[in-house]
């Protein structure tokens, strides 16, 4: 799982990686010195269970990502079951190029979960 | 015939119009062909001319973009940066004109951008520091801009340069997400600047400008009539002067005395500054929230898979008549706005531009500018994609 976090943190843009458990507790991580991971991860966390709870309670059920945009970055968090995917690029990011290597991450990584449980 | 003769027989005909002399005779196939060489010419003028009145009648980020695409194909470069650049003063939110204007202006510099580098190669001076910042500023290339800056302060500690770049880029910032951090930042660095060099007017302008615009009016006009007393004085400055004044009689004693770290939490608390600088209006657009929920829902309602549409607007919920999906639909955006904002400020982020929920009902896409949000649901993927940047055009248009 370390592996497929520093191959993504390797694609242009991209800023680093989490993999944040349900009781966000960060499972493996690849985020650059200047990017404190406990915080992402909590933030990450908070964001991943409001939005789903907002969801849900209006009727809008299976979330399986989100992608935050702000001013100066993107935020992906992607549901590999055991937790969630979280990186963090830059703005300039396609979002379009950028989607497509999370979600290849997060494929290898729900594929892992399963052999592992 | 040769394409010479051919157009040596055409300045007859003219020649002949004009001297009064015998004509010969027209040779309507000549008239014919030439036209038709100069028919598309003609039909691309005509369609500019069309498409130039129609963005000046009813500007949209997608029409200034249009207007300048088809400005370049028509090699008129320079015309497409001033459409571009107007665009982008217009819309400041919208991301697509702001990538535009960007990378035309980086292919523009270039040269420029190569030429200060060798010259700081071989001979730093701060000038040189800060014009190569302020070019990478200029472009967008922020984190390179503030890198030149820290490099000049390195090589001249006592040099102004540096922190008036530094504050352009953190006052930059600021207009677009109007956080406490940004603010303080800029402020800092043009303080800093004014210290350094107390007749730097330019940073004492832009601490004018940015004290204005959160409420610190009195604090402006210091900084104000210290360039009014050495400089001749033009219409923008007057503007801002007048703004000054008006602002003074027009705000409480309350706010007046607030310090400066409270007016910037309070503007950042109400995404608005209490001020703009540099017209007499005060900053917030006046809404017509209902035409631009009608606008929406009937623009982004009729698309293909489209299962519902939401307008958040500060606290108040545009609904589209048909209530109830649109009405959870409201709720879903308002929550996830709150929540992505708080949190991608604290991820030092700045304010949340927008969120892309996919999952089995789905993909919703809310956009946000400012106080506004709007959302789509949809079903279709492609369809999702599609949309991201035409919805934040629309909020930079209704509410930017």
């Amino acid at each position: 799982m370390q592996q497929v976090l520093e191959d993504l943190g390797e694609k242009v843009g991209i800023l680093g990686s989490l993999l944040v458990g349900e009781d966000g507790v960060i499972v493996a991580s690849s985020m650059s010195g200047s990017v404190d991971e406990e915080r992402v991860a909590a933030l990450a966390n908070t964001v991943i269970l409001s939005a789903r709870l907002a969801l849900e309670q209006n009727g809008y059920r299976g979330l399986k990502s989100l992608v935050l945009l702000a001013d100066y970055g993107k935020v992906f968090l992607h549901d590999i079951g055991i937790g969630f995917l979280t990186v963090v690029t830059q703005k300039d990011v396609s979002l379009g190029s950028a989607e497509v290597e999370v979600q290849s991450a997060a494929q290898k990584l729900v594929k892992m979960a399963r052999l592992s449980v | 015939m040769s394409e010479d003769s051919s157009r040596i027989d055409h300045l007859k005909v003219w020649a002949g119009a004009l001297f009064g002399k015998e004509q010969p005779p027209i040779d309507r196939g000549k008239l014919v062909k030439l036209f038709s060489l100069l028919r598309p010419k003609l039909l691309r003028r005509r369609d500019l001319k069309r498409l130039k009145k129609k963005v000046f009648e009813d500007p949209t980020p997608e029409g200034v973009r249009d207007l300048a695409h088809r400005l370049l194909f028509a090699s008129e470069t320079e015309e497409a940066l001033r459409v571009v650049e107007e665009g982008v003063e217009r819309f400041p939110e919208s991301d697509s004109l702001q990538s535009f204007l960007t990378l035309f202006k980086k292919n523009r510099l270039r040269a420029t951008i190569d030429r200060l580098l060798q010259i700081l190669e071989t001979r730093p001076l701060p000038e040189a520091y800060g014009q190569l910042a302020d070019i990478y500023r200029d472009v967008g290339e922020l984190d390179q801009a503030l890198d030149v800056c820290q490099r000049c302060l390195e090589k001249f500690p006592e040099s102004d340069i540096p922190y008036l770049v530094q504050g352009k880029i953190g006052l930059d910032r600021y207009k677009r997400t109007l956080t406490v951090r940004d603010g303080r930042f800029a402020i800092d660095n043009f303080h800093r600047a004014t210290v350094i060099d107390p007749h730097n007017l330019k940073a004492h302008i832009h601490l004018a400008e940015i004290y204005c615009g959160i409420g610190a009016s009195r604090k402006a006009l210091d900084h104000l009539e210290v360039v009014t007393t050495q400089t001749v004085v033009d219409d923008r400055l007057k503007t801002l002067e007048a703004n000054l004044v008006e602002s003074l009689s027009s705000v409480n004693q309350e706010t007046q005395e607030l310090d400066v770290d409270s007016l910037l939490i309070q503007v950042e608390t109400q995404e608005r500054l209490a001020h703009d600088p540099w017209n007499l209006a005060v900053t917030s657009r006046d809404h017509d929230e209902d035409a631009a929920m009608a606008e929406f829902s009937d623009r982004f309602g009729s698309l293909e898979g489209s299962h519902d549409v939401a307008l958040v607007v500060g606290d108040q919920v545009a609904e589209p008549a048909e209530g109830e999906e649109g009405h959870a639909l409201s709720a879903v955006v308002a929550q996830v706005a709150s929540v992505g904002d708080a949190s991608a400020r604290k991820m030092d982020l700045g304010n949340m531009t927008g969120a892309i929920a996919t999952g089995d009902f789905g993909h919703i896409v809310i956009r946000k500018v400012r106080g506004a949000s709007a959302a789509v649901h949809l079903s279709d993927e492609n369809v999702a994609r599609s949309v991201r940047e035409p919805i934040q055009d629309f909020l930079a248009r209704h509410f930017g």
